[in-house]
Parts: C-alpha cells; sequence; structure tokens
C-alpha cells in the first residue's frame, strides 16, 4: 500500500479497508496447479559395509578409470525432484533435478574443492582441509531427463518425443533400453505413429550418439581416448521401428538402426596449413568417417487363437560394423584385447566390415494338458561376428537359459553384444554374459502345482566361435582373461580390471587363439508356500554346468574341463504387513582342469569351493521403504600353478537403503 | 496368540533396530572376532655368545639398518628387522667383553631365518672372509652368496682341525671377540683357500633394470616427460617393476615370472621392490634412479613396466601408462656379462610395444625395431644417456653388482 492512498482515506477505516486490501493485494498462498504442473520429490540414502578399508557407496565402479565414488563403506544420500508439466493438451514436458550421488555422510565439510598445488601443478599433497574428494562429492543438483512431447497435427504422426529417453522402444539387438545408472541419459528427437488404419505404427529416431561406449574404443572421437580421434559432437544413431499386425494371431517387428561416427579431415587443407585458396582453403573442415555400425532385427510373434496355449516367436538379426582405422586406433592390437569391436582386415590387410548374422525361434506350450506343465522350447544361433554395439548392455536376457553366470544371490542374463556393462553396480545385482557365437538350444518344463512352482532346464552349447588360429593379436578381441568360470561374487573394480586375484574369464570374452567348446547345462528351480504357514516361502535352485574346450587341436594337454555345481536356498518370512526378511545359503564348487596357462607354459588345475549366506530384512510403512542385506562370502581357491598360491576370501559385506517418495 | 503378539512386536523393533545395524555395527562385530597383526619383520634368530644391548646389520655397503626389536635370552637371540630382502649382510653384536660378527648370506622378505650363530667361530670366519675379499679384490656387494656360504662351512671344518682358521678361532677365543691385533700371515693363509669367485654363468646373466624417475627426463621423441600424466603423486610410495615372460620368449619357465613378479599368471603391481638405497645393484642411494637385479636366460624375452606406489597397492594412478607393456630382448650387446637397461619413467615413446608415442614408431614396436636407427634393436640393452641430452653416450658397466655366476656347488 502506497502511503499516498493512506493520506486520503478517514482514519477509522484504515483497518478494515487495509486488511481488504491486504486480502487482495498479497500473493496466493502456494499451491501446485494440478492442471498443469506436477511435482514429485524422492530421497534415497545407501549404505555400505565391507570389511576392507575401501570408502564410497558403490561395490564396483568404473574398472577403467575407476571413479572415485566406488568404494565399499559409507553412507550417501541423493534427492531428487521430477517436474511433469502440461502447456496444453498436446505439449507435455518433464524435466528432473537430481543431486549427484556419492558424498559420504562422513564427509562433513565436502564442498567440491579440490585444493591444488599451483606452483607444483598437481594435487595438493597434504590437505587436512577434509574438503578434498571434488566435484563428485559435492551433491551438486544435476539437470536430467528433460523432455517436451508434443502431438501435432500432422498426418500419422502421434507424438513427437524431444529430449531425455531411457531408449526403452526398440530392442537388445539393436539400441538398447540403456541401464539404469545411465537412464535417461540419452537425448534425441523421436516421431511415433501409425498408418495404414493403425495397422502400421512406427518410432523413428535420431539419437545423439553418446561420446563414451559407442564406437572403437569405447568412445566416438575422445582424443584422450582415442589420440586419432577428436571430434564426437555431431555423431548420431538413427533408429526405425515398424509394428505390423497383419491379424490379431500375427504381429512382425522389423526394426533398424545405424550409428555413424564423423572425425575432421586430418588433411583438410584448412586444418594442415595457412588459409591460402591455391591451397585448397576454405574455412570449412571436411569430414571422414570413424566407425559405421549398422543393427536390423526382424520379428514375429504367432499366437493362434485356436491354440491359445501356443506361442510362437522368431526373430532374425543382421549387424555391420565397420572401423576405419586411420581414424581409430586398432584397440585389439594396442589395448591388450579389449575392444567393444572387431578390427577385421581382408587378404590385402585393407579393413573391411564385421557381418553377422543372428536367429532365435522360441515355442512356449502354456499347460496344453491342463495339469499344471508347461513346456518351453529355444533354438538359437549367433553369429561369430554378430556384435549389437548399441544393444542392451545389461539389464535385459534375450534367451530362455539360466546361462552359465548367473547363480544363487547373483542373477544373470544373455546379451548379444561385446559391450556389456558389469559395472557401477553393487555386489547383489545381476551379471552379464555375451552370447556372441552361442549356438545351441534350451528345453524348459514349468510345473505350476498349489504353491508349488518348479521349472527344469536343460541346455546345449557349441560356438560359433570355435576356431584354430584365430588372430586374437590385431583382430578379435579376447579381453586378456579368456579362461575359467567367471566369478561376480569375487569381482572388485580395480583389482579384477587386471584380474589380479584370479577371478576367472571375462564375460565378454569369446574369442580365442585356439576353441573347440561345447557346454551343458542344467537348472532346477522350486519356489514354494510352506503348506500351513504361508507367511513362510522357500526357494531352492540346483545347477550344473559342464564346460570344456578342447583349445588346440594337436595338443592333448591344453584340454579344459570345468565342471560348476551349485546348490542354493532361500526362506523368506512375511512376519507382519511391515516387515519381511530371509535368510540363504547358497553353496558352489568349480572342479577346472586346466583351467588357466598358456600353450607356451602349460595348462593347470583349479578347484574353487564357495560359500554365501545371506540375510535380508525389509520393513514398510507409510511411504518409506528399508530394505537390508547382510551377506558372507567365503572362498577357497586351489591353484596348482607353480608360483601360484591358494588364496581365500573371507568378506562380510552389508547393503542398507532407506527411500521414500512423495 | 499373546505370545504370537510379542513376537510381531519384537520382530518390528526388529526391523527398526535392523536400521541401526545398517550403521557401522557390522564392523564391530566383526571386528571383535579378527585377530591383530603385528608389523612385518624380517626375522634372524640363533645362538649368541655374549650379551648385547643391541645387534647392528650393516648391509655390503656399510649402510647400517635400524632393528625393530632385538630378545636375548640366555644364549639364543631374536632380532627383528625392517621387512625387506638383505643379501650379504654382517651382523654384530658387542658388548663389554668384545665384538662378535657373522655374515649371513641371504635373508628372505618377511621370513624368519634361523640357525645364525653369533659366536667366536662365526666371528672368526668373518676375519677370514674380510680378509679373503680383500686379497681377492672382490666386495660384499659383488660376490654370490651361496660363495659365502661355502666359505664358511669350509672354514668351520678347517677350525676343528689344526689349520690356519683354528688358530684365526683360537685368537678370537683369547681376545672374547674380535682380537685387537691379528697375524695378518696366519688369516691370509686362512684366507687363501677361500674361493669367492666363480666362473660367469653359460646361459643366465645378470640383468640390471634402471628407471630414472628424476623430472625434466625426456622420451624417446627427446620431449619432456610428463611423470604423474598417470601416476597419482602421493606419499609413501616407491618404484617397483613387474612384468613377466613374454608369450614371444623362447624360454618358457615359470620360475622367472614369479621373479619378475607374475607366479599366478597375472601381473601383480606393486610387489616387486627396485632399490635406491645403494643395495642390490643400485649405484647410488637418493639419486632417483631406481634398480633392480634379475638374472635372466640368455635369449629370453620379457614385458615389463614399473609402478609408482605402495606394496600392495593396485594398478590405477600407479602404473606409467595403463595397458600394453615395455619389451626387453635379454641381449649383452656389448658383451661385458650385464644386460644393463635404464628406462625413463614414463616414456611411452622407446620400447612400449603398442600406442608407441614416437613419431617414427608407426605406433608399435616390435624385437626387431630399430626407431631410433642406432644399430641397435629398441628392445635390446642400450648405451646410457650420461647427460640428459636426449643422446645415447655410452655402454656402463654396472659396479655395484657382479655378473652372474655358476651356481655354487651343494
Amino acid at each position: 500500500m502506497s502511503a499516498r492512498t493512506a493520506s486520503i482515506l478517514p482514519v477509522g477505516g484504515l483497518v478494515a479497508v487495509g486488511a481488504a486490501l491486504a486480502c487482495l493485494l498479497a500473493p496466493a498462498p502456494a499451491r501446485a496447479d494440478t492442471d498443469n504442473f506436477e511435482l514429485n520429490g524422492k530421497i534415497y540414502t545407501k549404505y555400505l559395509y565391507k570389511n576392507d578399508d575401501s570408502a564410497g557407496c558403490l561395490s564396483l565402479s568404473n574398472p577403467f578409470w575407476p571413479d572415485n565414488i566406488g568404494g565399499n563403506n559409507g553412507a550417501c544420500t541423493e534427492f531428487e525432484l521430477t517436474i511433469l508439466g502440461r502447456a496444453s493438451k498436446y505439449v507435455t514436458t518433464g524435466v528432473r533435478l537430481k543431486s549427484r550421488f556419492g558424498a559420504l555422510w562422513q564427509g562433513w565439510w565436502e564442498n567440491g574443492d579440490v585444493r591444488w598445488d599451483y606452483p607444483n601443478d598437481t594435487l595438493f599433497v597434504e590437505n587436512t582441509s577434509g574438503e578434498s574428494l571434488g566435484m563428485n562429492h559435492a551433491q551438486y543438483v544435476k539437470l536430467r531427463g528433460a523432455f517436451i512431447r508434443v502431438a501435432p497435427p500432422i498426418p500419422t504422426v502421434r507424438w513427437v518425443h524431444i529430449g531425455a529417453s531411457d531408449l526403452g522402444m526398440f530392442n537388445e539387438w539393436t539400441v538398447g533400453k540403456v541401464r539404469y545408472i545411465d537412464r535417461d541419459n540419452a537425448n534425441g528427437v523421436f516421431v511415433e505413429g501409425d498408418f495404414a488404419d493403425r495397422t502400421v505404427q512406427y518410432h523413428a529416431a535420431a539419437i545423439a550418439t553418446p561420446k563414451l561406449f559407442i564406437g572403437p574404443r569405447w568412445t566416438s572421437g575422445l582424443s584422450n581416448a582415442d589420440p586419432r580421434a577428436d571430434y564426437w559432437a555431431s555423431d548420431w544413431t538413427y533408429a526405425l521401428k515398424l509394428d505390423y499386425r497383419p491379424s490379431s494371431a500375427l504381429a512382425l517387428r522389423l526394426i533398424g538402426s545405424y550409428v555413424h561416427d564423423w572425425e575432421a579431415d586430418d588433411n583438410d587443407p584448412d586444418a594442415t596449413g595457412p588459409s591460402d585458396v591455391e591451397r585448397g582453403t576454405n574455412r570449412a573442415i571436411e569430414r571422414e568417417i570413424r566407425y559405421q555400425g549398422a543393427n536390423a532385427t526382424l520379428d514375429a510373434r504367432l499366437s493362434p487363437e485356436s491354440m491359445d496355449w501356443l506361442n510362437l516367436t522368431g526373430l532374425v538379426a543382421y549387424s555391420y560394423n565397420l572401423v576405419n582405422t586411420d581414424y581409430a586406433a586398432n584397440s585389439v592390437r594396442d589395448d591388450q584385447g579389449f575392444s567393444p569391436l572387431l578390427y577385421l582386415v581382408d587378404g590385402e590387410g585393407e579393413p573391411e566390415a564385421a557381418q553377422g548374422f543372428a536367429g532365435k525361434v522360441r515355442v512356449e506350450m502354456y499347460d496344453p494338458f491342463e495339469a499344471g506343465v508347461s513346456l518351453k522350447l529355444e533354438y538359437f544361433n549367433i553369429g561369430s561376428e554378430f556384435n549389437a554395439i548399441f544393444g542392451a548392455r545389461r539389464e535385459g536376457d534375450v534367451l530362455l537359459t539360466d546361462g552359465i553366470i548367473g547363480s544363487g544371490f547373483i542373477k544373470g542374463g544373455q546379451l548379444p553384444t561385446l559391450n556389456l556393462a558389469n559395472e557401477f553396480i553393487d555386489f547383489d545385482e545381476a551379471w552379464y554374459e555375451t552370447i556372441i557365437g552361442w549356438h545351441g538350444a534350451t528345453a524348459l518344463l514349468e510345473l505350476q502345482r498349489g504353491l508349488l512352482a518348479a521349472s527344469l532346464e536343460g541346455t546345449f552349447v557349441t560356438y560359433n566361435t570355435n576356431q584354430q588360429g584365430r588372430d586374437t593379436d590385431n583382430q578379435y578381441p579376447d579381453f586378456l582373461y579368456t579362461d575359467g568360470f567367471t566369478d561376480p561374487q569375487a569381482f572388485t573394480a580395480d583389482q579384477d580390471y587386471g584380474n589380479i586375484y584370479d577371478r576367472g574369464s571375462d564375460p565378454r570374452s569369446v574369442y580365442k587363439e585356439f576353441q573347440d567348446r561345447q557346454t551343458l547345462i542344467a537348472v532346477l528351480n522350486a519356489e514354494s508356500a510352506i503348506p500351513g504357514a504361508e507367511d513362510l516361502k522357500f526357494a531352492v535352485k540346483g545347477k550344473w554346468v559342464h564346460d570344456t574346450d578342447s583349445r588346440k587341436a594337436d595338443n592333448a594337454e591344453d584340454d579344459y574341463v570345468g565342471d560348476l555345481f551349485l546348490g542354493y536356498g532361500m526362506l523368506k518370512w512375511q512376519a507382519t504387513n511391515e516387515f519381511a526378511t530371509g535368510l540363504g545359503y547358497e553353496w558352489q564348487r568349480w572342479d577346472e582342469e586346466r583351467r588357466s596357462g598358456s600353450q607356451e607354459q602349460g595348462f593347470y588345475d583349479y578347484a574353487t569351493t564357495k560359500h554365501t549366506g545371506r540375510l535380508v530384512a525389509s520393513y514398510t510403512f507409510g511411504g518409506l521403504t528399508f530394505n537390508y542385506l547382510l551377506e558372507y562370502f567365503h572362498k577357497d581357491q586351489e591353484r596348482d600353478r607353480p608360483g601360484s598360491p591358494d588364496q581365500q576370501w573371507r568378506v562380510w559385506r552389508a547393503k542398507a537403503s532407506v527411500e521414500t517418495g512423495w | 496368540m499373546k505370545h504370537m503378539h510379542d513376537v510381531i512386536r519384537v520382530i518390528g523393533v526388529g526391523g527398526f533396530g535392523a536400521l541401526l545395524f545398517g550403521c557401522g555395527l557390522e564392523a564391530i562385530a566383526v571386528d571383535a572376532a579378527s585377530e591383530d597383526h603385528p608389523i612385518p619383520v624380517t626375522t634372524v634368530r640363533g645362538a649368541i655368545a655374549n650379551t648385547p644391548e643391541t645387534i647392528i646389520l650393516t648391509r655390503p655397503d656399510g649402510e647400517e639398518v635400524e632393528p625393530i626389536a632385538l630378545a636375548v635370552s640366555g644364549a639364543t637371540y631374536r632380532l627383528d628387522l625392517p621387512d625387506a630382502a638383505y643379501t650379504n649382510a654382517r651382523l654384530t653384536a658387542a658388548d663389554d667383553d668384545g665384538t662378535l660378527m657373522t655374515l649371513v648370506p641371504a635373508i628372505e622378505v618377511e621370513s624368519v631365518l634361523d640357525g645364525v650363530d653369533i659366536d667366536a667361530r662365526s666371528t672368526a670366519a668373518t676375519l677370514i672372509v674380510d680378509q679373503a675379499l680383500s686379497a681377492q679384490g672382490t666386495t660384499l656387494q659383488i660376490v654370490q652368496s651361496c660363495l659365502l656360504t661355502q666359505a664358511f662351512d669350509k672354514l668351520y671344518t678347517e677350525m676343528d682341525g689344526e689349520a690356519a682358521a683354528a688358530e684365526v678361532l683360537a685368537a678370537v677365543e683369547d681376545a672374547g671377540g674380535v682380537p685387537e691385533t691379528l697375524d695378518e700371515a696366519v688369516v691370509g693363509s686362512a684366507a687363501a683357500g677361500v674361493a669367492l669367485e666363480s666362473g660367469v654363468h653359460p646361459t643366465l646373466i645378470r640383468t640390471v633394470l634402471e628407471v630414472d624417475f628424476n623430472e625434466g627426463r625426456q622420451d624417446g621423441n627427446c620431449d619432456n616427460i610428463s611423470r604423474f600424466r598417470w601416476v597419482e603423486d602421493e606419499p609413501g610410495k616407491q618404484m617397483y617393476f613387474v612384468g613377466g615372460l613374454h608369450e614371444d620368449s623362447p624360454v618358457q619357465d615359470l620360475q622367472y615370472n614369479a621373479l619378475l613378479g607374475s607366479a599366478s599368471g597375472s601381473w601383480t603391481p606393486n610387489q616387486i621392490p627396485m632399490y635406491d638405497d645403494g643395495t642390490n645393484g643400485d649405484e647410488a642411494a637418493g639419486d632417483n634412479i631406481w634398480t633392480l637385479t634379475v638374472d635372466l636366460p640368455r635369449g629370453a624375452r620379457i614385458g615389463y613396466k614399473y609402478t609408482w606406489g605402495q606394496r600392495g597397492q593396485l594398478w590405477t594412478g600407479t602404473e606409467e601408462w595403463p595397458g600394453n607393456q615395455r619389451i626387453l630382448e635379454v641381449v649383452d650387446v656389448n658383451e661385458d656379462d650385464f644386460v644393463r637397461r635404464r628406462d625413463n619413467f614414463a616414456d611411452e615413446a622407446t620400447n612400449k610395444d603398442k600406442s608407441n608415442l614416437n613419431r617414427s614408431s608407426g605406433g608399435e614396436i616390435d624385437w626387431e625395431s630399430d626407431v631410433n636407427d642406432d644399430g641397435i634393436p629398441d628392445a635390446w640393452e642400450r648405451p646410457l644417456d650420461l647427460d640428459n641430452d636426449c643422446m645415447l653416450d655410452m655402454f656402463v658397466t654396472p659396479t655395484a653388482i657382479g655378473p652372474a655366476t655358476v651356481d655354487c656347488e651343494e
């Protein structure tokens, strides 16, 4: 209220008028406009414990280089605010503001200031400030997941989505759903719609290619990762999905994707010398292709109406990957065999594309005899050079089989890419293995009767990658560690990047110089509530993997025979509506003849015994969820190799989380 | 039914109790069951004939090692030393009655060595060996450990007879330790039969690997090296070596992998220490040129790299560069019975096999590559650059250690 207004009003009415004006002029009470604005908040706190001396809130960080948020002891909190908006009924928006994860509760003073010793151009060595861990630990809030979604009045177009996406609209063989840690880091423009009376639906996308993980040396042009490349800002991936449903029983889907990695032409006159039209300079830099990748799948699903118990699915896939070694270092050669791509050459030593086909057919018969017995059969054949570079890196599973890597506590999945990501996870999370080259079949018998659900699996796998004298020095990445069952439970980031503690083969290692391998897998699962005590449920699992590899054909002394035996049981109790708990135990025994060594030095036997005990508890109340897991991991590894002492693990570790959203 | 409610109530409390449990209480429970670990030491034990307040271990170059603990009980002693390997060391035990000595050919890292007696016999033998070393123009730094063992065995036998060694023993016994004067002729006579030299080994060659960690060193392109490009500069670090026999090596014997730091088949970083203290073949203490000596078969091919770390530390922040390796073929170019290879730390432009940054290398080298065009393959021993001018000057034969010699007879 202005002073002039007050002066012309009778004093007696000032209070009443003032109160009335105050009501009129004061801002309205804060109130979310539920018509066009929505806020969602979430606080997530995680706690980790392990009987070691590492600090951090992520058991398995980036193996190369380890992110300094990795570690096994500490408590960390993150907060996120999701804002959804509706500009009109045609335009919606969304954005997430999320704090960086990794600040330990114990780091009271952390402000992101890494103290730098300027005279010596290095970190300040004797920094006692306590604020020395850097922005990763400063809990800064980052813009994530921003998108605009519009339904324009354009024929056939239903939605145009601009901005962040998890890329879940395609499939594991082409462009895969982004793993949780990168959930909405992907950005692009997406158009979805339909035509032909909605019998054909389409989804087209132009996706900004991530500068890390797609392309040679896991980059699309980061010079510190590949000195021959330094241009990633104009790299895009294009994808198209077509769904066609000619009848209610049959559904067809075609998906294609294409990755194109540009680099600036090193020999362009503008980049090599002074501006001179006679030299050909024109203030424009030409581009060269560093890498091209294409993937396509055609899959069909048939569910005959007359046989509602029958489901038939099939998929064929194709991949093409070509690396221009003028602009990409050969990481098979230079990085000890760690590469997400092949570097094939023709007879004259010129680069040629790696091309591969893959296919699978699955028959599912759901209780055809109404006896609670179902049968699933799957045939799969993945080409030795098939590779879905932008496919799902984890959190997916394309085969019916339990695979080799999955155990009782640690789940497993199978994916058709060399670009797997068993990292940025905790010790209790699932692991994934590549199926490139797998050729075989699975039969899965399922029983559902009363409280009991059980399944029995048998799988036989031989390998299209079986070959003698494969060039793993220059063309085919072997990921250096090629031998033995992989041990996800014993895996740690830095140590096992270098395989210091002999954790077995890399889950991406499918190419070997000499291989003649085949595998048998048998799995029994059962789960049931206990009659008369339905609050109690048990789950058991038994597994046997028989893995053989004759390796070099003319060397009888190098034949690998590995047997993995697994027994697992878990008892769960839903004690109250809020509180549940469980106790489990897993035993594994690995007998591996001639597991590790070399053609030059011979191969040596390994025997491994593992015991894992786990206690879990959860409490859910009023929008709050608390989970707790305590594990004891006991492993003995006996090694016959001279100079290799036996090893043991006596590891206690725990993980707890509290989460609430509103 | 009432009991059931009580159980459920307890469970509810337990649920919240678990909240607290996830706050470090596991550590209290687990640590309560754990055992204490003493400081790792290298221990020497044996009989002793006097009662010294301290026993001094002296390295071959004369440096005294501060013991961690000494216990003398009756006629025995236990000496705990900083955890390290000791070669051709001297133990000296002095009390009011005199000084006793012995020589210890070899003590392994983190080990307990029994039976190292310090008495008149060991003192007499030490005096005779000292005389023999002098007479033969050699030193404890150079002489092969097993020859010391042989010499002591031989002298102990002679002391039981009437040889000159017995006379030296008598003199020591009379003096209660090292005599103020000794008959030089007698000692010389006893020393005359002590052989401390042996022939050069026909198949093994002493390989002296040195890495220069000084600032301002240059790489194979003559560019200044950034030592800390990949390595974190932290207190308490030292230089380590890690490597193994290369798959191209004509020799594939696991014992050499163990010597080079890959006993288990995988390279294990920060386990094989290098020396910059004037011992174990290191020429000058504190010059930031670190040394490892190892006897390798002639013609063997090895891969290796250096790490700047703390013992047991992992790769990240300690290795010269991620991935790839240096390569060396064990060839004695100047025929001095040594292979001496001095590298500059973090030099990615000399003998790094892949992603080699030498502008003339084409990105990689092999066993025949001679990128600097000096007529010597890059993966062989090479002359030293003595003045850091990026020019290789001359071969220099190591002086702090002798060549590999034939194994002592058992």
